[in-house]
């Protein structure tokens, strides 16, 4: 009998196992790519960028990133990497939950050397947007270009990104990476990887002028229309991504994974390797645009930024700057969440050799810093939303005078001294 | 290895757990990240020097006190963030302080004078009533020039920030996997619960190969409570507490995606990255 129920089910899963559609791609991995990119004074700079290709007319094509891989929920997927460059690469399946021997970690099995190929399989378990990278001295290889997206759609054929989700009317994606150029120049020279400093911020492997022109990274809608935008961050740098007023967007999958509650936003926080599927609703067809802030890792302060045109097929680069002597890590609002700012004022100013601040929450300690960000003055608070600090006699110049409150917001006022 | 990750675990969970009394040490030291070594402050719960800061883990419902004694040669405090806190304890003297521990989580031990934390002097206390496997990564980064300017009284620039040094629970890769509490072991369908905080000054991102986790408490990041992540963010002095239930064997990395810091003395691979290792 139990001879009878295995056959039987061996049979069934035989069934279904056929049913799966199986995708296959085929990638390279190269070292000896170029790819133009605008600097900051508006000219061409060609770089050159390793990553991922495909083989076309007996000639290797490299991208960065390297191809999409696009499969349906459900879908087996087997991922083909030849490499015929002199270094040793991976493919690391970024957020697809693979087994050790699909997970491309050469320290657990090994790399895929000069010469060889090895084929990645992977199910596709859940919709959504995923990544893959090279995962051998990752800090440089992936910095260096070698990335690119896994697109997961659902199986049921409809404008859904997700099994009986919300509709839409038109899907772009954005992949979202930094790159220091100086690394790209010569990979030889790049010595300490501390020394990573992006100035390059992309989308889709492209910044300002050439990302305007390419028709995938400028986005268009009728008013009603609900515009998908897929957001994955596979840079070094956090990513804050500011919505125009002509939209209304809502956040509904994290990481291939549909939130309990989609929600509301006008600003949406991306940590390096996150992905996110926001569904905006176009209030307003003028001309707008997303803006995308680069964002440094230590207290979130402002790197640089770029745009994704809507509706605005003649967009030119704005320049957006942004004060970083006042963000601090713990100030920043993430996603939705509105930051209530205490109120901190301290009279008189300019300053005498006292003040008096006024708060209306408790407050920790007090440091104020010169305009180099030298510590000149630094005492305890008393838990009191009034008090007098006693500065002494400091020289003429500007300070900042820094108060930590109780639960650890750092607020800041500009002081000058006569 | 097993055997003596077991062992360490073992001594471990004796030294720091379900106790009603825990004499805790402010110290001095060195810490080699795998690079040149670096000033260090920690606390610990022998009166020298550890690099790896203690863990407290206590069981719910317990009344605890810290007797802190501060070995260092200037003022410190001591604080289990949303607890209580001993304001100063000078040079040589000891202070006490008596919490009653009636919530579960991860909470932030640190001193909380000034940027202290960046000292070192940042931990993670546990309150448990979880009876399977629990796991915890302190994530810290170390600044040579701060550290030594804070210690000594000196003057930095808060707006310039360059660590050179990134450790989970003071070891840097390799030797985090010789960590009995960071190097997760389980088997499939275990549920595993990894406690994580961020002990330093800058954010940092954990991602988990082979898996999506369960994020069931976070102290910065509220939002993400409920989720299912792979990657996410820890802001500073963050505690997350996240679960999974392993369905396939396998050796698995958790490392930061800000890969800088997945780097020793500049170089590729150490720094923060843990690991996981699933049995059938």
């Amino acid at each position: 009998m139990n001879k009878l129920l295995l056959s039987i089910a061996m049979i069934v899963c035989s069934i279904m196992l056929q049913a799966q559609p199986l995708r296959f791609y085929s990638v390279v991995s190269l070292m000896n790519g170029e790819s133009d990119f605008v600097t900051d004074s508006n000219t061409i700079v060609t770089l050159p960028t390793w990553g991922y290709g495909w083989n076309a007319g007996g000639a290797s094509v490299m991208t960065v990133p390297g191809p999409t891989i696009y499969a349906n929920e459900g879908d087996s997927v087997h991922l083909q990497m030849s490499n015929p460059s002199m270094e040793g690469h991976t493919i690391h399946l970024h957020g697809l939950d693979v087994d050790e021997a699909n997970d491309g970690v050469p320290h657990h099995t090994g790399f895929i050397l000069e010469g060889e190929s090895f084929t990645y399989k992977f199910k596709a378990t859940h919709a959504g947007n995923f990544l893959y990278h090279c995962h051998v001295t990752t800090t440089m290889h992936l910095a260096l270009g070698m990335y690119g997206k896994v697109i997961i759609y659902p199986d049921d054929s409809t404008n859904t990104f997700y099994p009986n989700g919300p509709t839409f009317d038109q899907q772009y994606e954005f992949l979202l990476s930094d790159l220091d150029a100086r690394w790209n120049k010569d990979y030889t020279r790049i010595g300490s990887f501390l020394s990573y400093a992006p100035d390059m911020f992309l989308i889709n492997g492209k910044n300002k002028s050439i990302s305007y022109a390419d028709t995938s990274n400028v986005m268009h809608g009728q008013q009603g229309d609900q515009l998908l935008m897929r957001f994955l961050n596979v840079g070094y740098r956090v990513n804050r991504v500011v919505f125009p007023s002509e939209v209304k967007a809502v956040v509904h999958t994290s990481d291939g994974r549909v939130l309990d509650e989609a929600f509301t936003t006008d600003t949406l926080i991306i940590y390096p390797g996150e992905r996110f599927s926001v569904l905006a609703e176009i209030l307003d067809e003028s001309p707008s645009y997303v803006r995308i802030d680069w964002l440094d890792p230590y207290r979130l302060s402002y790197l640089g930024c770029e745009y994704i045109p809507l509706n605005n097929d003649d967009f030119s680069f704005i320049p957006y700057e942004e004060d970083n002597s006042l963000t601090d890590s713990i100030a920043l609002a993430t996603f939705s969440e509105k930051r209530v700012v205490p109120n901190f004022k301290v009279y008189p100013n300019p300053i005498g050799e006292a003040v008096v601040v006024a708060s209306d929450v408790e407050l920790r300690e007090f440091i104020l810093t010169d305009l180099s960000g030298s510590m000149v003055f630094k005492c305890p608070a008393k838990l009191q939303t009034v008090q007098m600090i006693t500065l002494g006699d400091l020289s003429e110049g500007l300070y900042v005078l820094s108060a930590t409150t109780v639960s650890g917001e750092l607020l800041t006022e500009r002081l000058i001294k006569l | 290895m097993r055997r003596l990750l077991f062992i360490g675990l073992l001594l471990f969970s004796l030294v720091v757990s379900a106790q009603d009394e825990v004499d805790v040490y402010i110290v001095e030291g060195k810490v080699d990240a795998g690079g040149p070594k670096i000033p260090f402050f920690t606390f610990n719960t022998r009166d020298q020097f550890d690099s790896t800061n203690a863990i407290f883990t206590f069981p719910l419902g317990i009344a605890v006190t810290f007797n802190v004694t501060n070995l260092v040669d200037f003022t410190c405090g001591f604080e289990v963030r949303g607890w209580g806190s001993i304001d100063a304890i000078p040079s040589n003297e000891s202070r006490s302080l008596t919490l009653t521990f009636d919530e579960s989580g991860t909470f932030l031990v640190q001193d909380p004078i000034g940027d202290h934390r960046a000292l070192g002097l940042g931990t993670m206390l546990v309150v448990s009533d979880f009876d399977g496997a629990e796991y915890y990564g302190v994530f810290n980064e170390h600044e040579p020039d701060w550290i030594e300017a804070i210690a000594e009284g000196g003057s930095y620039n808060r707006n310039i920030y360059h660590p050179d040094a990134f450790t989970i629970n003071g070891f840097g890769f390799p030797r985090t996997k010789s960590d009995a509490r960071s190097m997760i072991m389980g088997n499939v369908g275990d549920t595993i619960r990894v406690h994580m905080l961020n002990a330093g000054q800058m954010y940092h991102f954990p991602h988990w190969h082979g898996y999506h986790v369960t994020i069931k408490k976070a102290s910065h990041h509220k939002n993400y409570i409920g989720w299912s992540k792979d990657s996410y963010g820890l802001a500073p002095g963050e505690t997350m507490m996240v679960e999974l239930v392993p369905d396939k064997p396998g050796r698995y990395p958790i490392h930061n995606h800000n890969l800088v810091t997945t780097t020793v003395g500049g170089n590729y691979p150490g720094g923060m990255m843990m690991h996981m290792h699933i049995h059938e």
